[in-house]
């Protein structure tokens, strides 16, 4: 008997177990900058994980089986959008054959549809004008303010598959908006002091920055790159170079994937100092606070300032 | 198959399709258009070396896809090539396909390239070398087989990657056919289970096993057993480096009877110089293990090729590749035939960007 009673409660407790495990939303973002952001706002009620490791360049990864694999659990996928995964994520939504979270479903969280977003084009564009992406420049992690955006769409998606949770969400809403203000203010000043006797101009590799840029009110007079994915010529290194030397760039940032000798060129010719930084957390090398990685940028942008410029 | 005004026909189409394309990606309907061209220049090293000696504009294919309502999806490719000194205009692949009708799985129904084996799932533009190996020549065709029916795929629930797939189509005709063919005795069938592991911290190995059966209108029972392996390390832009590779045997049967048994491979380890630059060098070997002579002894036979193969990247959109084309057919060590050619491709993608397979 009981032995039988055991048994029963062994069966219960697994039910249980089974039950507990479907309530928890299961999340699947494309980089672990969103999978930071969703488990903020998601807390315990979410298990939420990335494709990409942070490593990769999300322009150009494949639709690996291992992401097949995962979205094909998913309660939820978010992902940057703006064309920034088109290569890749819709062969891993397809091929998941988890209809909850194709397009338009309601797991399908598309959080590029929700941010205020810079450079759209307003005129036609075409394939001669490099990697231009329609709907506006999809590099917008860096961006506090824009990573606020997102988390109130993402909260909408959770608490659309997740009723019984909205006061949680929206509590820890609150909380990471206004760990995301501070964030953002605590870097503005900072490099409102190291560029207050220093205002000269700064460039980027890719389009990488332009979103932070923005957000923390530095000027740049553009990217090395002349057309966006398309690596630049010697023609255009060497353009670019003068450039930067009459419009006494100080400071020229860009991601860690960038091809350093095409940098180190730039560097030799217009004699702008790089820094090179990681754009995305990577968990599996233990950087996987938000709040961190803009310290780490800021750090090393303002250090490089602070040694001086070869001008 | 349409063989006159082929060129009128795929030049109106695609006339039709870039007059809409400015709205291609953004109109209500989620039509996406994709034109692929490959042309192709073959020259000889040696006097009668296989080449074709002209540049010549291989194929020109189209691809239109879009949702078809909230649970289908439809794609619809044409490709016009040249064949017997024609250009032939023929549907590649027209099909339905949903993932939205049962959970992990994926079904479509309609004409396709079978989806078995690594070649035979991709169209011939988006390959990593200029042109098939034998073996893919021999057991499936110039680019692959094709047929009509339906394809269910299963993603397993476990806690590593394993796809199971099934297809049967109707049988009619196997490999690069034009005709309707004959009604078989059996239906062409086949069995595919691919496994993934990651390899390092930006890599993977994908393995499949593979076995494809059909019986032909005489009776003939063909069996093909194969294996795949396509292992790729990528770094930022780069794909640092790529190995792909397929095992095949085939068997042929007549009245119970085993008729000839076929195996032939390929291995391609292709290194990645840069963004922009992969080499890669092809080896190909293919044997007919059941040749006999009238005394019945075994005649020893293989045929090989080497192709080193260098491909030039302009964006994602355009490949320029240069290839060399060394193969030797022997029969009981006796060289019965030889090629020697070098190979120039350009392909370049108009329109909607493709995801990337794995």
């Amino acid at each position: 008997m009981i032995s039988r009673f055991s048994r029963l409660a062994l069966i219960g407790f697994f039910l249980i177990g089974t039950v507990t495990a479907h309530a928890k939303l299961n999340v699947v973002t494309t980089l672990p900058d969103l999978q930071w952001l969703v488990g903020s706002i998601a807390g315990p009620h979410a298990d939420v994980e990335s494709l990409l490791s942070g490593t990769e360049n999300p322009h150009y990864a494949d639709a690996v089986p291992r992401y097949i694999q995962k979205v094909a659990n998913a309660d939820i996928v978010c992902l940057v959008g703006l064309d920034l995964e088109l290569g890749w994520l819709p062969k891993v939504l397809t091929r998941s054959g988890n209809a909850k979270v194709q397009p338009g479903s309601k797991g399908y969280c598309n959080t590029g549809s929700a941010i205020s977003v810079l450079q759209k084009p307003t005129s036609r564009i075409d394939r001669s004008m490099g990697d231009v992406h329609p709907f506006g420049n999809p590099h917008y992690t860096l961006s506090p303010t824009r990573m606020i955006e997102a988390a109130k769409f993402i909260t909408q998606i959770l608490i659309t598959n997740d009723s019984a949770h909205q006061k949680d969400f929206e509590g820890n809403l609150l909380t990471v908006t206004k760990t995301l203000r501070s964030l953002h203010e605590t870097i503005r000043s900072k490099f409102d002091l190291a560029l207050k006797n220093n205002p000269r101009p700064f460039m980027e590799y890719h389009q990488d920055f332009v979103y932070y840029f923005d957000d923390f009110k530095i000027y740049s007079i553009g990217s090395l790159e002349e057309k966006p994915g398309i690596p630049p010529s010697a023609g255009t290194i060497a353009q670019k170079s003068q450039l930067a030397k009459s419009e006494k760039v100080q400071l020229l940032l860009a991601p860690e994937g960038a091809p350093h000798r095409t940098l180190e060129k730039f560097s030799e010719i217009s004699g702008v100092p790089i820094v090179t930084v990681n754009t995305f957390l990577r968990p599996s090398w233990g950087k996987n606070d938000y709040r961190e990685l803009h310290h780490d940028i800021a750090n090393a942008i303002i250090a490089r300032l602070q040694t001086g410029t070869p001008r | 198959m349409i063989r006159t005004n082929a060129a009128i026909l795929l030049g109106s189409l695609a006339l039709s399709g870039l007059l809409f394309a400015e709205n291609v990606n953004s109109n209500d309907t989620g039509l996406q258009l994709s034109i692929a061209a490959d042309l192709l220049g073959e020259v000889s090293t040696i006097e009668n070396g296989g080449g074709i000696n002209r540049l010549d504009a291989r194929e020109a294919e189209i691809g239109v896809m879009a949702p078809i309502d909230p649970y289908l999806d439809g794609y619809l490719s044409m490709a016009a090539h040249r064949e017997d000194d024609e250009y032939v205009f023929e549907p590649h692949e027209i099909y339905l396909s949903s993932s939205k009708f049962i959970p992990r799985s994926r079904i479509r129904a309609g004409l396709f390239f079978l989806g078995i084996g690594r070649l035979n799932q991709f169209h011939r533009h988006d390959w990593a070398f200029t042109s098939a190996p034998k073996v893919q020549r021999e057991f499936f065709g110039v680019e692959a087989a094709s047929d009509a029916g339906i394809e269910y795929s299963w993603l397993t629930p476990l806690p590593f990657y394993l796809e199971l797939r099934l297809g049967v189509t109707s049988g009619w005709a196997y490999g690069h056919a034009h005709g309707i063919g004959t009604q078989p005795n059996f239906p062409t069938h086949y069995l595919r289970a691919t496994y993934y592991n990651d390899l390092f911290s930006n890599g993977g190995i994908q393995t499949g096993l593979n076995y494809l059966g059909r019986r032909n209108s005489s009776g003939q029972w063909m069996t093909l057993l194969g294996i795949d392996l396509t292992a790729k390390w990528r770094q930022d832009r780069v794909l640092t480096f790529l190995l792909q590779s397929e095992f095949w045997r085939r068997q042929l049967i007549q009245d119970g009877t085993p008729t000839e048994t076929t195996i032939g491979y390929y291995l391609f380890p292709q290194y990645g110089i840069n963004p922009s630059m992969e080499f890669g060098i092809r080896f190909d070997g293919y044997a007919i293990t059941s040749q006999q002579d009238a005394l019945g002894n075994a005649i020893a036979n293989f045929d090989y090729a080497i192709v080193p193969t260098l491909s030039y990247h302009t964006s994602e959109f355009a490949t320029l590749r240069l290839s060399y084309h060394h193969s030797s057919d022997t029969t009981s060590s006796i060289e019965i035939g030889r090629q020697r050619f070098i190979q120039l491709q350009a392909v370049f993608i108009l329109g909607a960007h493709p995801a990337h397979d794995f």
